[in-house]
């Protein structure tokens, strides 16, 4: 067993933590903020805007995948146009974000809600007598005193990023250094006999930088805690 | 000058106030319930109103028959909390310029003198958390003395503290009081708290105003009830006589009372109560009695209340003083009737503990 990985394997590590930051980028700041709308309003139909929110929590990977698919593919309503002008989207390194967006969004707002939902209200309506409109209220005491919500939920949607699978691989394919994130580098491996030890190593890492994450934001969002004094 | 009418309703309960204060620091005073923390947050326009017409200084900050309901960040009102609402992820600086703006009820203080004024320099650095209750609520009068530009309220700003640690306070209240520019709404169900400050009250009963005036103008109208009466005089240290523990106090400028020894410097003031029952009537000077004030004055109104009645003396400062009818008929007290009045120097409660000076 050699020590080393591969540059195959290099190539699927890299790419994995390049979907990974591109999708938090573009998820944080809407989930942020849908995270914070849904815990501070009431409006109809919510229940459902909810439901479909968190939709790709429960729903097996594939499905979403398989949607996305739907509507993004080259047959898909809104892809058939974006191909006719010359864009693809599925199959591409896109596509990976994309998937890797739509499965790591409601971890993101879920964590989001429940933290903003903790904020003491009674605070933003001391910021409002003090003359700081809903937005400023917003951005200087209900998201601050959320931030170690906020944390927490960016690396569980990061996490969510690195290992997703199920969406990705029906959504955008296995193609090595575009699409074939750690997950399915490993599922590769697997499925070629005597590779087995290449398949440990990226099993390996994926746990290493899952704990990691998961331990650093823990202590992120200690230290966070301990400063708003909770 | 400010006017509202305002009808409020929070589940079961519902508030009805309407007043037109000129006053510019009015106590709102009633029993626990009242409405009176529902009337300020009406007024700061974080409860929606039914019905809401609010105008100050001229200038309307709501008026729903035009559909005018201006928004809480827009009304220029500061309120100081009873649970103080410190941004716990900001230090005490942070908190204190969070709202301030040009024009506030501070107009003649900047940020360094409100600092200096609520003595809050070595606090500045500190986070919400590390503050003492009264700490707290300083910081909290002087976030919002830098926002306020029309209104000041505070609901209960003392409540959350014990009774030395007001002590501590009302002297920067009262030094407030005397350098900001915008009227002030003081909230509280201590009377003799209220006294300490003004005595132009706005009475509340059972989710509506009453009535609004001076202390005696409302006692006069027979609004308010014996036990919950007091006298709050300010008197200046005069005399001390540690051994005989008592301290001699000026009332007036011909009337000096003794009360109970209290270590503060000669010629300081100090808020002292004086319950209406703790005070005897006599027709003239009593010699032998163990009472050590005898303060002459005479009768100017005889207000009845079921078998009590309240006699407001007049010895310079009016006096309230609670007798029963049939001492009435056998003093003859008729206004105009000279009288002398007797309380021992036991019956003087102090206020407010000295206000401290310089660091701690």
């Amino acid at each position: 067993m050699s020590t080393g990985l591969t540059p195959e394997e290099w190539t699927a590590l890299a790419l994995s933590a390049r979907v990974a930051v591109t999708s938090l980028a573009m998820a944080f700041v809407p989930g942020v903020l849908l995270g914070a709308f849904l815990a501070r309003r009431s409006f109809p139909g919510k229940v459902l805007a909810e439901a479909l929110v968190h939709a790709p929590l429960v729903l097996p990977p594939v499905v979403v995948g398989y949607a996305l698919l739907l509507v993004l593919g080259r047959n898909g309503f809104v892809g058939r146009r974006l191909y006719e002008a010359g864009l693809q989207v599925a199959f591409t390194f896109e596509a990976a974000v994309l998937a890797a967006t739509v499965m790591g969004f409601p971890l993101l707002v879920r964590s989001v809600r429940l933290a903003v939902e903790l904020v003491d209200q009674r605070l933003e309506e001391a910021a409002a007598t003090l003359g700081a409109s809903p937005l400023r209220v917003l951005l200087t005491v209900t998201l601050p005193l959320a931030a170690p919500g906020i944390l927490t939920g960016s690396v569980l949607a990061f996490a969510r990023s690195l290992g997703e699978f199920g969406a990705t691989i029906t959504f955008a394919g296995n193609v090595a250094g575009e699409t074939r994130t750690l997950p399915l580098a490993l599922f590769s491996a697997l499925q070629v006999p005597g590779r087995e030890d290449a398949a440990l190593r990226l099993a390996a890492i994926s746990v290493a930088l899952s704990l990691a994450a998961l331990m650093l934001s823990e202590l992120f969002a200690r230290k966070l805690s301990r400063r708003l004094g909770r | 000058m400010i006017t509202f009418e305002l009808d409020v309703r929070r589940g079961d309960f519902r508030l009805a106030a309407s007043a037109e204060l000129s006053s510019t620091f009015t106590g709102v005073w009633g029993p626990s319930g009242s409405g009176k923390s529902t009337l300020l947050a009406a007024l700061a326009g974080l409860v929606p109103p039914e019905r809401a017409r609010i105008v100050v200084d001229d200038e309307v900050l709501a008026n729903t028959d035009e559909r005018i309901v201006l928004p809480p960040h827009r009304r220029g009102i500061g309120v100081v909390f009873q649970d103080g609402r410190l941004f716990p992820h900001l230090s005490v600086r942070g908190n204190l310029v969070y709202g301030a703006r040009a024009g506030s009820a501070s107009i003649a203080l900047g940020f360094d003198e409100m600092v200096e004024l609520l003595a809050l320099g070595p606090l500045l650095d500190r986070k919400p958390l590390e503050l003492s209750g009264g700490e707290r609520q300083r910081v909290a009068l002087g976030r919002a003395l830098l926002a306020a530009t029309r209104l000041l309220l505070l609901d209960e700003p003392l409540s959350a503290l014990d009774r030395e640690m007001r002590g501590q306070i009302l002297p920067y209240l009262s030094r407030v009081r005397e350098r900001v520019d915008v009227p002030v709404l003081y909230v509280s169900h201590d009377l003799s708290e209220i006294l300490q400050l003004t005595d132009q009250l706005l009475l509340m009963r059972g989710g509506e105003t009453v009535e609004n005036g001076s202390l005696l103008e409302l006692v006069r109208a027979g609004h308010v009830l014996h036990g919950e009466l007091d006298n709050v005089l300010e008197l200046e240290v005069e005399e001390q006589d540690e051994e005989a523990g008592l301290s001699i106090l000026r009332m007036t400028p011909s009337t000096a009372i003794a009360g109970a020894f209290v270590p503060s410097p000669l010629g300081a003031r100090l808020h002292v109560g004086l319950r209406p029952e703790d005070v005897m009537l006599a027709r003239e000077h009593v010699s032998a009695i163990s009472a050590r004030n005898q303060v002459a004055g005479s009768v100017s109104g005889l207000i009845e209340e079921g078998r009590r009645v309240l006699a407001v003396v007049d010895c310079g400062i009016e006096l309230f003083v609670e007798v029963s009818p049939s001492a009435v008929a056998e003093l003859d007290l008729v206004p105009g009737r000279e009288v002398v009045c007797l309380f021992k120097a036991n019956a003087l409660r102090y206020l407010d503990a000295p206000l401290r000076t310089g660091s701690r």
